[in-house]
């Protein structure tokens, strides 16, 4: 019962979109324009029930007393503590000063660990020395020289050439590459709408 | 009752918290494993869902008393589950006498049980049933981790929807060659004094920077709005990218400033309005005049909708009100976005500055005249700066990109001299 | 080399001396795992996930529930996505809770017919019309317009043979099926030069925001080198 009120809920919003975006005329945009409203509603409320989900696991793990509690009260510290100064001093200054001096910086530091990790992982590759490896480093070499903002200057004839690369060979596989996922979330879409995809029941 | 994670599929007594395989929180979702055939199924079952035994009352064995002296011998003591008897029940009826069909309550029957009992003369089985035989009922076994398996992949196929995985392969690192630990230092040394060259000699190369044409082509549009022109800037790209596009959208915001364009920003995610906020703060201050931070959007399809139309009770115009629309992203999947939920109803046509890694995937979007042009950030932002008049942080540090093509280069000699086969690879990262 | 305008110089100060730490912290993870960048992995994952709760609520909700209050009853729908999402908030606690399957359902029913029309509409028949129409070659030599425009059929092709599955067949469709293979064979090279493009878009992102980080530290030290105080 339960499983089939949602696959009948997911048909009937998911036939209200499809609906009025192929049949406009049909006049159900006041209803869509609603549901659309209302989704992003629940988005937000959805990231909420992440957030309380990553408390609760971390809450947990701290009355479990398993190891590196001290990371669980650290995590849970700068959860609340942030969400607080965001909800209830949002013009005091300090949500930005915690962005720009904590989150920013992190973040963008994880980025650069890539930049090295990046360089293992392409050796690891290309010294394979398959068909498949060299042809992946031949490009990307390549493509990394032709895109430097110097280039053109070096040799007129080599952004001619980075020009027709990316415009006629690439966007050709691109395109193929673009319309295979599109099919495929077409396929996912219809799958959830008909129902033989369920996970908001775990299915 | 066995309890199974959901994610790891690794089986645990009933009433374990936690999986100590992958570390997933099974008192808040598990799977249930069937005692008789060892199907995985959801809590909410009543039943298995391959072999109808009951989940939910204990599986616990229902021993029936012993058989008389003319019945099988002493290790024929049937031994009936919860699970076989849910099993008898789908195959047909059981004679009378048959303790399959004993309420729970009684499970001590005073009669004697003869499996045979009105049987033996229609059948002709007097003789067979006198005779000692070895054919017997044992105990029930446990499945086994082969069982297991069997029942698993039965089940999947059986019950579960058919995953959109076929085809898919598997990436894994087995027989790569590592980087020698001495090489690799040499190579993460090289790649941080690339990084570091621009502040060294800041601006080297800088006199060869030649802009292309889509980057002329943005700069021009800029220049020819006229004063308050309103621009919508639909920023999508956080902390990960700023090194990379933060130069790109400071040298685009002074240029719109210098222009004394009506700038409106949108944010699609929390991460993406901080770093807005940030890049306009450092570009204007906090003059009045400065961009008009319009909030955030929850992105995904129903965000880009709503974007589309705008929603004026939130202070969200529609895109097609503006003069100018610039899409900042990190992503080729919310570009697509916008050209699937966005250009497809407002026929807004936005200038798009991304990652370089994302662009190559988006040509196919320009070519179909959905997008005005896609510019990578890496090599836009100093292109931008020139084409604009403007010598800034990019310009300046765009020979880190020469270093870095450098450090390729090696890396790319030093795989095809060092190839699988030429010596000791393994012990690396 | 901009940097933030320092309204309140304490707070700056105060706010690169904590940038400088952590940015060594997680750089530091470079040399393997350690205790700092775990720390400094932890510290983000609280500031990120409260930072966004923080933005939802106040960007998001909390205007929505003004409307709502000032209007209630021009605004009902409002306050029954309201009511729904406290019931998918449940699911937080209770990921196998029946109560929020309503509005998980809601969501994915706008999420996939919004995708479904959006996919067709906004990627398939652009793409389709787009290849079959040809690039825009005005202004190239002829020979090159007509070298673009085979090299993009011929390429979406091959790629779109890479991706074809098809079920052991007989007779005709079997040779066909054997030639869309080779065909694919072919295109899984050329996903690789496209890959390659990908490649060295990534190693030029990743080494931007290296550039960046290296560059704030090294800021930070020639100013403290020069006297000048903590500042980025």
């Amino acid at each position: 019962m339960r499983r089939w009120l949602s696959v009948l809920l997911v048909a009937l919003t998911g036939l209200v979109m499809v609906a009025d975006g192929l049949v406009p005329e049909l006049g159900l945009g006041p209803v869509r324009r609603g549901l659309v409203d209302g989704a992003v509603i629940l988005s937000a409320f959805a990231l909420l029930a992440g957030v309380l989900n990553l408390l609760g696991w971390h809450l947990r793990r701290l009355r479990g007393g398993e190891g590196a509690s001290g990371g669980s009260i650290l995590l849970m510290l700068a959860l609340l503590g942030t969400a607080t100064v965001t909800i209830a001093l949002p013009e005091s200054g300090a949500p930005e000063w915690l962005y720009a001096h904590l989150y920013q910086p992190i973040q963008a530091s994880l980025m650069a660990l890539l930049a090295f990790y990046s360089v293992s992982a392409a050796y690891r590759t290309f010294a394979l020395r398959t068909a498949d490896a060299v042809l992946l480093m031949i490009s990307a070499v390549l493509l990394l020289f032709l895109q430097l903002p110097f280039t053109a200057a070096l040799l007129p004839v080599l952004g001619d050439i980075r020009q027709w690369l990316l415009a006629a060979p690439i966007a050709g596989i691109m395109r193929g590459v673009l319309i295979g996922s599109a099919l495929g979330a077409v396929t996912v879409s219809l799958r959830v709408l008909l129902g033989r995809e369920r996970p908001q029941v775990g299915e | 009752m066995q309890i199974a994670c959901p994610i790891c599929r690794a089986r645990h007594p009933e009433g374990t918290r936690t999986c100590t395989v992958c570390g997933h929180d099974l008192a808040t979702l598990h799977l249930v494993v069937c005692p008789i055939c060892g199907a995985l199924n959801l809590v909410d079952d009543e039943r298995c869902r391959r072999c109808a035994t009951p989940l939910r009352e204990p599986p616990a064995p229902l021993t029936l008393p012993e058989t008389p002296a003319t019945g099988p011998s002493e290790s024929a003591k049937p031994t009936i589950s919860a699970g076989q008897e849910a099993a008898q029940e789908r195959l047909g009826p059981v004679p009378e006498s048959s303790a399959a069909e004993l309420p729970l309550g009684q499970q001590e029957p005073a009669i004697p049980l003869d499996p045979l009992a009105g049987l033996t003369a229609p059948l002709g089985l007097a003789r067979a049933a006198a005779e000692p035989h070895r054919a017997t009922l044992g105990l029930a076994r446990e499945p086994g981790d082969a069982e297991h398996y069997d029942a698993d992949l039965l089940a999947q196929i059986a019950a579960e929807p058919a995953p959109l995985t076929e085809g898919a392969h598997g990436v894994t690192t087995e027989g790569h060659p590592a980087l020698p630990r001495g090489w690799r230092i040499a190579l993460y040394v090289l790649l941080l004094a690339a990084a570091l060259l621009p502040w060294v000699l800041p601006g080297l190369g800088s006199s060869w920077i030649q802009p292309r044409q889509a980057v002329v082509a943005l700069a021009d549009a800029v220049a020819d709005l006229p004063a308050g022109a309103p621009v919508l800037l639909v920023w999508d790209y956080d902390a990960r990218y700023a090194g990379e596009l933060d130069p790109l959208a400071t040298a685009l915001l002074a240029q719109l400033r210098e222009r004394q364009a009506t700038v409106e920003v949108v944010a699609m995610s929390p991460a993406s309005l901080g770093q807005a906020q940030r890049v306009i703060s450092a570009g204007w201050g906090d003059q009045p005049s400065g961009p008009t931070l319009l909030g955030y959007i929850p992105i995904g399809e129903a965000g880009w909708r709503l974007l589309a139309e705008g929603a004026p009770a939130v202070g969200i115009e529609p895109v097609s009100d503006y003069a100018m629309v610039v899409l900042l992203a990190d992503e080729a999947a919310a570009v697509r976005g916008w050209a699937e939920q966005v250009e497809v109803y407002s026929g807004v046509s936005p200038y798009v500055l991304v990652t370089a890694r994302s662009e190559p995937s988006l040509w196919p979007y320009v070519q179909s005249g959905q997008l005005r042009a896609v510019l990578g950030g890496a090599w836009a932002a100093p292109e931008f700066e020139v084409a604009s008049g403007q010598h800034a942080d990019a310009v300046a540090t765009a020979s880190g990109y020469l270093g870095l093509t450098l450090v390729i280069a090696i890396l790319a000699v030093l795989a095809m001299l060092r190839g699988p086969g030429s010596g000791p690879h393994r012990g690396g990262q | 080399m901009s940097g933030w305008a320092p309204s309140n110089s304490l707070l700056t100060m105060g706010g690169t001396l904590v940038a400088l730490l952590v940015t060594l912290a997680v750089l530091s993870r470079v040399f393997g795992e350690n205790v700092f960048s775990r720390i400094a992995q932890y510290v983000f994952v609280g500031v990120a996930a409260g930072y966004a709760v923080g933005l939802a609520w106040l960007h998001v909700l909390w205007p929505r529930l003004q409307l709502l209050l000032a209007d209630p009853a021009g605004r009902w729908p409002t306050a029954v996505f309201m009511i729904l999402g406290v019931l998918l908030l449940v699911r937080g606690v209770r990921p196998s809770s029946p109560l929020g399957d309503a509005p998980v359902s809601i969501l994915l029913g706008v999420g996939a017919g919004l995708a479904l029309v959006g996919g067709v509409r906004g990627t398939l028949a652009p793409q389709v019309v787009s290849a079959v129409s040809g690039p825009q070659t005005a202004g190239q030599p002829g020979w090159l317009g007509i070298a673009t425009l085979v090299t993009m059929a011929l390429a979406t092709v091959f790629t779109l043979a890479a991706f074809h599955y098809q079920r052991r067949s007989t007779g005709l469709a079997s040779y066909v099926d054997r030639i869309v293979q080779e065909l694919g064979l072919i295109g899984r090279r050329l996903i690789m030069l496209a890959l390659g493009a990908a490649l060295a878009g990534a190693w030029l992102a990743f080494f931007a925001a290296l550039q960046g980080r290296v560059g704030f530290v090294y800021r930070v030290i020639a100013n403290l080198a020069a006297g000048k105080g903590l500042w980025p």
